[in-house]
């Protein structure tokens, strides 16, 4: 384990070093990147806003082509009386409509698959609980801001629509009550992301 | 006398260009900066300072563009008015992101942007038995730093640093910081200087 975490961070200080060298696509282009998440939306309700960390690494497939494999830990109150927590995992297929390959800015059209997992706690008795997983679907629209040759900021905005059974908390006589309901539900959460990537190197070089 | 003013002149030339030769700039591609520190902080939403032992490791990738993990292990809190109450018991804090610097000669100006999370566990007297909580946060980052010598920087480090901690009866709390470092910090040039 020592010897592949010193091995990952020689591969990585010396991929620091060099100019990223690619073949003749960005085909096989690998980055890294982590991320912070906004959710809004959640129970339909713009007020009850969770906030999250992830990361992520990309493939790039082709020129116009890439993928994007990530991780979000979410966190968010339900009013004052529940509060949740979301494990996202995922992909996503990202088109660059733009015929230049290298601009500053270089804004991009998503879709993808999600599984996740969802609990829901009561604040005032930690042992009132609910959980849920679900897969989802997901797409939006985003842009990669190059700040260097490897380094890039991403903006992104999506809609992830979870299929599966919708479960929320509602207060009852000052009761924390759970409810699961069957069936898809267009609730999803509107999430916005902010990422930083770094391109290690042309993996098909 | 013209020779005089000559000579003094030329004089004067020659020790400018002895001390632009003997500047060597530290600021470039394969820089590593680290340092450990104390730093106190105030929270933002309620009336108490804390105590944080704090630190970083840097790496710049390019002469303005470096990668920095910046960890906060909290120490101890005191309120800042007698009506208010002390809120962590154990917390800390780490963050990773990218930095982006703007630099003249050995002294460097930056502002960092970084994902991260809050570990915070709040006292009995906030919430019995409450959890270890690992929450998501984020820092954002300004600061300076002036390389005095080829080991060694001074800097001073302001960072904004924002979470919540989830599950109180009355809703989720903002434990909000500003977090301030400085002191004397350690750098070493794994690339020469082209």
């Amino acid at each position: 384990m020592k010897l592949l975490i010193l091995l990952g961070l020689m591969v990585t200080s010396l991929s620091f070093a060099q100019p990223l060298k690619i073949r003749n696509t960005q085909g096989g282009l690998f980055s890294l990147g982590v991320r912070t998440t906004l959710s809004t939306f959640n129970h339909g309700e713009f007020g009850n806003t969770g906030f999250g960390l992830g990361g992520q690494y990309r493939i790039q497939l082709a020129n116009k082509i890439n993928t994007d494999w990530f991780f979000d830990y979410i966190t968010g109150d339900i009013g004052n009386f529940a509060h949740r927590t979301d494990y996202h995992i995922g992909w996503s297929v990202l088109f660059y409509p733009m015929k230049n390959l290298t601009p500053k800015v270089r804004p991009y059209i998503l879709a993808g698959h999600c599984f996740d997992y969802t609990r829901l706690v009561d604040n005032s008795d930690r042992s009132n609980f609910t959980e849920r997983w679900s897969s989802a679907i997901q797409g939006g629209i985003g842009a990669h801001f190059n700040v260097s040759e490897r380094l890039d900021l991403s903006l992104v905005s999506q809609y992830m629509i979870h299929m599966g059974s919708d479960v929320h908390a509602d207060l009852h006589g000052g009761h924390v009550e759970f409810h699961e309901e069957k069936g898809a539900s267009l609730e999803g959460h509107l999430l916005f992301h902010l990422g930083i990537n770094y391109k290690i190197g042309d993996l098909w070089h | 006398m013209a020779l005089n003013m000559k000579f003094i002149s030329a004089f004067i030339l020659l020790i400018g260009l002895n001390v632009n030769a003997q500047e060597e700039l530290y600021m470039r591609q394969g820089l590593i900066k680290t340092t450990a520190s104390i730093a106190p902080s105030t929270m933002l939403n309620r009336s108490v300072n804390n105590i944080y032992l704090s630190g970083f490791l840097e790496y710049h990738i390019e002469k303005n563009i470096s990668f920095r993990g910046d960890c906060y292990w909290f120490v101890d809190g005191k309120i800042k008015n007698p009506t208010s109450e002390l809120f962590v018991r154990q917390a800390m804090r780490v963050y990773f992101g990218p930095y982006f610097h703007k630099n003249v000669k050995n002294w460097d100006n930056y502002i960092g942007l970084q994902p991260g999370i809050a570990l915070m566990r709040p006292l009995n007297e906030q919430l019995d038995h409450a959890p270890l909580q690992a929450s998501p946060s984020f820092a954002v980052h300004v600061g300076s730093t002036y390389f005095v010598w080829k080991f060694f920087n001074f800097y001073v480090d302001l960072a904004y640093v924002s979470s919540v901690y989830h599950g109180f009866p009355t809703g989720g709390q903002r434990t909000d910081e500003l977090i301030l470092s400085a002191g004397l910090g350690f750098q070493l040039n794994t690339k020469k200087a082209k």
